[in-house]
């Protein structure tokens, strides 16, 4: 593990962003093209979704990885949960902007649909952790960045929930989805950590 | 048998597959696609309600009737626009037509009816 996680330190943390940002053009031509089907609206907007909720996942491992492997990824957990940002900031675009269209359709969404609710809910708290992922605003706001951060725990519970809702009835890739994340959730529990550690 | 309705035996000029419903498929074109049930295999003539797999599955998302009906939504989502099957990425939304357009010809058989609660 130790020779991974040297050679993990010389992976520049610029080709994250690059190969995870491949992708966000990439579906699109593909979309634009018939790659994705006769309804390339609702491909794009769930496979720019389901990116973003994997993209979560990751950033969630992250902690555990180094806790209980020895893995040591902490230096790209940033770069990931930016680019998870960029991928729910997309899919939330395509919904806007190529699904929806309607504004007042989308308003009316936004407050009758409880699965739309929640993840906009997710969104606004991602929000300030997006806008605040720089080092600038890292020195700033000191220790209460650590804090300000932990919106992250909520916001992915959310956006699995917000997953498991949108489905016809339930179906098992979202409820797989909301046990990792739940799981990944429990085992930041203090006792839980308490028990691993001892 | 209403006239607008199909039994089908083929589809785009050859013998149904399997996947599209052979041997026979209904196709009632001013209801919901789940409707237009595939594999018919057996015809019973009944007098009552029969259930049927979608409604039994949620009811609250499926009713009976499920006749494309702009003005009823969905519990996930509205139904008074679409977008066209292959319009491409931006193919815009237009206003859904009660009856999938076929109100003229259907609307007299439900009559009478709430549609809201009978969806």
């Amino acid at each position: 593990m130790d020779g991974l996680n040297q050679l993990l330190r010389r992976v520049p943390v610029w080709s994250v962003y690059l190969l995870g940002l491949l992708p966000v053009p990439g579906l699109f031509f593909l979309g634009l093209t018939g790659g994705l089907g006769v309804e390339p609206v609702k491909a794009l907007e769930h496979e720019y979704g389901e990116l973003a909720l994997k993209l979560l996942v990751a950033v969630l491992a992250v902690t555990p990885l180094r806790r209980y492997a020895g893995l040591n990824l902490m230096r790209f957990r940033r770069a990931l949960g930016v680019l998870s940002f960029i991928y729910v900031l997309c899919h939330l675009l395509v919904w806007l902007l190529l699904d929806v269209q309607i504004p007042s359709q989308i308003l009316a969404d936004i407050l009758k649909r409880p699965y739309i609710t929640i993840g906009m809910a997710a969104f606004v708290l991602l929000l300030p952790l997006a806008v605040t992922s720089n080092n600038a605003s890292l020195r700033r706001l000191g220790p209460r960045w650590r804090i300000l951060h932990r919106l992250t725990y909520p916001a992915i519970a959310l956006g699995a929930l917000h997953y498991v809702m949108l489905v016809k009835g339930f179906q098992i890739e979202p409820l797989a989805y909301l046990a990792v994340i739940l799981t990944l959730l429990a085992l930041r529990l203090p006792a839980i950590r308490r028990k691993a550690t001892t | 048998m209403h006239p607008l309705t199909i039994m089908a035996t083929g589809i785009y000029g050859k013998d149904i597959p399997n996947q599209n419903g052979a041997p026979l498929r209904l196709v009632v074109p001013w209801k919901y696609g789940f409707k237009s049930i595939k594999s018919v295999v057996r015809i019973t003539v009944t007098d009552q309600e029969p259930p049927t797999s979608w409604n039994m599955a949620n009811a609250r998302e499926y009713g009976f009737y499920s006749n494309v009906n702009p003005k009823v939504d969905h519990p996930r989502w509205s139904q008074a626009t679409e977008r066209r099957i292959g319009g491409g990425l931006f193919a815009g939304r237009e206003p859904t037509l009660m009856f999938n357009g076929y109100e003229k010809e259907v609307a007299s058989l439900y009559e009478g009816m709430d549609l809201a609660k009978h969806f």
